[in-house]
């Protein structure tokens, strides 16, 4: 499957997108402050700048997941372990648990997935983005793929 | 996917890059576009779905004689010529064997539909039930599209000619497409205005290259079809109904007539003195939240039964299901609780349908 590199996030052509969110700070977008993204074995993906991890699941996993109908976002000021549940997400097809690709607190989660979770679909690496961590500890990035490693990670499951 | 058969349109299927999963026995589209995209486009314009994996009976005799109107929950004699009926196939203990549509093309002529994964069984049965007239088999032979959606009728007229807007909801005709001899029936598993096509499997694919030339028209597959059929309370084979449940626990006892003689009569008429212990239930989540089969249905901190069916609906933005439960928790309105491992749902039993806004009748 293609990898399909998250651009800069574009209001139009996404539904009902609320316009609150398009207003955001873009915290995750290209730029010299910029790290790069981390992923794990379980298609999440990680963005980090100044300790705070954003983090979501890649569009490997939404498309694998078809049409995403719930988001069971985590609450804010919840204590995450690397690789541990961190929330769930439900599609047409299945349930399915996120685990949080670095340990830390929950600061800060995507409201707009409660509404239209089908963002996650649309953009899953960019707007559907689905919570910030302040992370404990730096050195796990280390435990995380980087986009080449993911992609050749992705070759291997076909 | 060994031993599992193909439509004669598999390879239009895969040349759409399908997702293809084994179904009742057969490989299936499962989705194209989306399944949530296809739904909508069968609520709002018109949907093609391959459903050639259904099987099909040809049945030509004297129904009284011939011991075929003792087999169905419903008179075979009483079917108007040219209506649809649905009903049961059961055996002695009333459970379900079959939910299948019968065809009344003939005075003494029909045309039996029957579920993919139940169509050798259901042979099985009608065959040993049967002391005369002739049963044949023509699923192998016999290809079925549906076209489903408000703008079917339209689409159909223009394609086929204006005797598809006579046919009426329920009813069948014979019609000449593409050269043979095809039935065409206004039945369907969506609550949309639509249309069956029983049409010979050598020209099926002819078929679906000239419906989808149609710009109204796109393929849906399994998945947006069960998400349609749900949305009306519609029961599924295998989900909702088996040989372990009886058409009075799914709450389909206007589809059996008491009047007449069918196998399992006598069973349904003792569960009916002597009270259900489980009845349909249907309910909507409080939430976006998905209910899935075999969760558990909690009310007032007891577990009352299981989810038979379950999805998120998009026309009502919500988690929708049926299950069976103890007829104490089937009163509308009543508050239930999903549960399933960690996962908690709240949820209230409503009626059904749950979506009422279909052009079914249009």
């Amino acid at each position: 499957m293609t990898r399909r590199r998250t651009g800069s996030y574009v209001a139009q052509g996404i539904p009902k997108i609320n316009a609150e969110i398009a207003k955001k700070p873009r915290f995750y977008q290209g730029g010299n402050d910029m790290t790069e993204t981390y992923y794990s074995k379980e298609h999440e993906w990680v963005k980090v700048k100044d300790g705070i991890a954003c983090i979501g699941i890649t569009d490997y996993a939404a498309n694998q997941l078809g049409d995403i109908t719930y988001v069971e976002l985590p609450r804010v000021g919840k204590s995450v372990k690397q690789f541990g549940e961190l929330c769930s997400i439900e599609s047409v097809k299945a349930a399915s648990d996120i685990f949080a690709p670095v340990s830390g607190k929950v600061v800060k989660v995507n409201e707009a997935l409660e509404e239209t979770p089908e963002i996650v679909n649309e953009s899953a690496e960019d707007a559907g983005w689905i919570a910030w961590i302040e992370m404990a500890d730096m050195k796990e990035l280390g435990n995380l793929m980087n986009l080449e490693g993911y992609d050749d990670y992705l070759r291997g499951l076909e | 996917m060994d031993g599992m058969k193909s439509t004669p349109l598999i390879s239009e299927h895969e040349g759409l890059k399908a997702l293809i999963a084994p179904f009742g026995g057969w490989n299936m589209p499962i989705q194209y576009e989306g399944i949530i995209a296809e739904h909508r486009w069968c609520r709002e314009k018109a949907a093609l779905f391959d459903i050639c994996h259904m099987g099909e009976f040809h049945f030509q005799g004297d129904f009284a004689t011939s011991g075929l109107e003792e087999l169905f929950t419903f008179s075979v004699t009483g079917i108007p010529l040219g209506r649809c009926r649905y009903g049961f196939l059961l055996n002695e203990s009333g459970g379900i064997i079959d939910d299948l549509i019968v065809f009344r093309l003939g005075e003494n002529e029909v045309m039996i539909v029957t579920n993919a994964s139940t169509t050798d069984k259901d042979r099985a049965v009608i065959s040993a039930g049967l002391k005369g007239g002739e049963l044949r088999d023509i699923s192998a032979v016999t290809g079925k599209l549906d076209l489903q959606g408000p703008l079917s009728r339209d689409i159909l007229i223009e394609t086929f000619g204006p005797e598809i807007a006579a046919i009426p909801y329920f009813k069948s005709t014979r019609l000449r497409l593409l050269g043979v001899e095809a039935i065409v029936s206004r039945t369907g598993y969506t609550g949309e205005l639509g249309y069956e096509i029983f049409i010979p499997n050598d020209k099926v694919v002819e078929l679906w290259r000239l419906l989808r030339a149609d710009e109204r028209v796109k393929p849906a597959g399994l998945g947006a079809r069960d998400l349609l059929r749900l949305e009306m309370g519609y029961s599924l084979y295998g989900s909702d109904i088996d040989e372990e449940t009886t058409p009075l626990e799914a709450g389909l006892s206007a589809f059996v007539n008491f009047d007449k003689a069918f196998v399992g009569r006598e069973a349904l008429l003792r569960q009916q003195s002597e009270g259900l212990n489980r009845v349909r239930t249907a309910f909507r989540v409080a939430s976006r939240r998905s209910p899935r089969h075999h969760y558990e249905i909690w009310r007032e901190e007891a577990q009352s039964g299981f989810v038979t069916s379950g999805a998120f609906s998009p026309m009502l933005g919500c988690g929708i299901g049926i299950g069976l439960v103890r007829p104490e928790a089937a009163v509308i309105g009543a508050p239930l609780t999903i549960r399933h491992g960690n996962v908690s749902m709240e949820a209230f039993v409503c009626d059904l349908p749950f979506y009422r806004e279909g052009s079914l009748r249009f």
